[in-house]
């Protein structure tokens, strides 16, 4: 039984801390660079290729190309090889601290891995992903004479990784139980967040001010998303669908706040019945679900010139991090595929993704507030057994969602490492750039099929009342003021041109 | 309706956690031998605060703190990877049997 009893409780035994503890070891192990040393550079990146060429004239080199320039010599395979070695042996050993059965974990992850990379690699063909525009006066559309494309960047691969997860989850059932020891999405994305810190840190030195506007920007959006957000919701499921108080809160905390995270940290302050924490959380994995699918090529389509509200909006519409992030990447990709082929110039990666992250992110570190302050608002007013309150200020500390701390300590520390020793961060660069980029796509690969995997949709079966509510909260309430918040918050906010 | 089963024995030394869960709709704390359920938490309070008072073995230790954790593997596995806990709180048992819910 895994219980809170002291402040360092579960930094050994659980996932949310095991995210920090890969990410900081990569990110560590990156740093070696600034010696001169490239410790990551072996990790295998897809090369974009077009089925013809590749058909008539097969190498392996055509597809995969090693992230750093000292492993050029290395054959891809075994480029490829170290990669599965490296991440199955490190995950493996999470697997174990957090008592998970290693056999299933190893198996499952290989095949996880397997469709990962098959989705990677076919999602790197031009046809898919290459974007007909000219940038740093090359454009590998024309130069590959592509007759069609969908013209989809890094998206294509997204849509195929999270196309083939659901594949499994809902019509290969028995594979999906045979994946789903190793299929943890939100352990994944988390440490894909921690690279993304690393990644915010080198952004924040190439455009410190954006950076610090968007963070902050994005914590007052939340804040004031929030003030709408959970009383509307509450107020609905009492007074239009007549459920309870409990299911009425914790619903309200799960649609409004943080999702299952938010529904358990609600349950247990207002001791709730566990059914209904249970009942909740299975809404909102496989709302989120549908929210991913929906919603990036919704901004795409009817906002193509407000990437950053779009971004934020998603961060405070998604209620998993898994499915936030993951449609937060894909919006990213999508949206500067269409901006390079309207306007002509690249906006930076990362930036929307970002906007959709730091949102999540403040939302995350508000569940132990908002748990504990429930839980007092449950017990003077609500229940009226003043002095008895069964839950301490520490809860604050227990629902913190520690994989943020590495995403912080990443940012900063990167950060600090430019200002301090600005003439060593173009070799720390060399390192980071692999960890920050082709390592958080893997991580972000393997959180697509994950939740595919894990989301069956068949279970929506029988919700009745807390379905139907659930969907209409999400479409009348959450999602127009989210957007209406965002706008106000971001509006006219672009990310920085990407320049040569 | 609640309702307590089982025998405090002297072997239990001093029984003072109780594993919570919930089974069809109810709560149910055990501890060794004793088992107590309710269907709220204030009610199955009540009931484990009566026990202390009539199981001689128990009113002995009064005034007692009873820790109750919630048994977190009883939530569904993929739900645990959200949070590591559930409910975990103290219930104060004084001397004279009534019973109090602290943090």
């Amino acid at each position: 039984m895994t219980t809170n009893r002291r402040w360092h409780s579960g930094m050994a035994s659980t996932e949310d801390w095991w995210a920090v503890w890969l990410g900081l070891f990569l990110f560590g192990v990156s740093l070696i660079s600034i010696w001169g040393i490239d410790l990551v550079g072996w990790m295998a990146r897809p090369r974009p290729w077009e089925w013809t060429s590749l058909t008539s004239d097969f190498s392996f080199a055509g597809i995969l190309r090693p992230a750093g320039a000292a492993y050029a010599g290395w054959h891809p395979l075994a480029l490829w090889l170290t990669t599965y070695v490296v991440f199955t042996g490190l995950l493996t050993i999470g697997a174990w601290f957090q008592g998970l059965n290693l056999r299933r974990f190893i198996s499952g992850f290989t095949v996880l891995f397997l469709v990962t990379w098959a989705c990677w690699l076919v999602g790197n063909e031009m046809h898919l992903a290459t974007i007909d525009a000219t940038q740093n006066g090359r454009n590998p559309y024309a130069e590959n004479g592509l007759g069609w494309g969908l013209q989809l960047g890094d998206g294509a691969a997204y849509l195929l990784a999270l196309t083939a997860g659901l594949v499994i989850g809902n019509f290969a059932k028995g594979l999906a139980a045979f994946l789903k020891e190793a299929a943890k999405p939100e352990w994944f994305i988390k440490t894909a967040i921690v690279f993304l810190g690393i990644k915010l840190g080198v952004m924040t030195v190439d455009a410190t001010s954006f950076a610090l506007d968007l963070i902050l920007t994005g914590a007052a959006a939340t804040f004031v998303a929030y003030l709408f957000f959970w009383p509307i919701v509450y107020a609905m499921a009492r007074r239009m669908f007549r459920l309870g108080r409990d299911s009425s809160a914790v619903l309200a905390s799960g649609i409004s706040i943080c999702g299952v995270s938010a529904a358990i940290a609600t349950a247990g302050a207002i001791r709730a019945r566990p059914v209904i924490p249970v009942t909740v959380s299975m809404l909102v994995v496989i709302f989120a679900m549908f929210e991913l699918i929906i919603l990036p090529g919704v901004y795409v389509t009817f906002a193509p010139d407000e990437p950053i509200v779009n971004g934020a909006a998603m961060g405070m519409t998604v209620k998993t991090d898994g499915a936030d992030a993951a449609a937060g990447a894909l919006l990213d990709e999508l949206m500067i595929g269409q901006h390079l082929q309207t306007a002509g110039e690249q906006w930076e990666e990362g930036w929307i993704l970002s906007a959709a992250l730091l949102t999540k992110i403040w939302i995350d570190v508000f569940i132990g507030i908002w748990a504990f302050l429930l839980a007092l608002i449950w017990v003077y007013k609500v229940e009226r057994r003043p002095g008895q309150v069964a839950i301490s200020p520490m809860e604050i500390w227990f629902r913190f969602p520690k994989f943020v701390i590495g995403y912080f300590v990443a940012w900063i520390g990167y950060v600090a490492l430019a200002a301090w020793f600005p003439g060593h961060i173009d070799a720390a660069e060399v390192g980071a750039d692999t960890v920050q980029s082709p390592m958080r796509h893997l991580m972000f690969m393997l959180t697509f099929v994950s939740m595919g995997v894990m989301t069956d949709f068949s279970k929506l079966k029988g919700m009745g009342r807390l379905a139907l509510l659930y969907g209409v909260a999400l479409v009348v309430v959450i999602a127009p003021i989210a957007y209406v918040v965002a706008w106000l918050f971001h509006r006219g906010l672009a990310p920085p041109l990407v320049t040569q | 309706m609640a309702t307590v089963s089982g025998n405090v024995m002297a072997s239990d030394g001093d029984v003072r956690e109780f594993v919570l869960t919930s089974e069809r709709g109810r709560w149910v704390a055990t501890s060794g031998e004793i088992t107590v359920d309710g269907d709220n938490l204030t009610e199955l309070e009540e009931t484990l605060a009566e026990v202390f008072r009539s199981q001689p073995e128990l009113a002995k230790r009064l005034p007692a703190r009873v820790q109750l954790r919630f048994d977190i593997s009883s939530l569904p596995a993929w739900m645990r990877q959200y949070q590591s806990h559930y409910l975990n709180y103290s219930l104060y048992i004084a001397a004279d049997g009534s019973a109090e819910v602290r943090r």
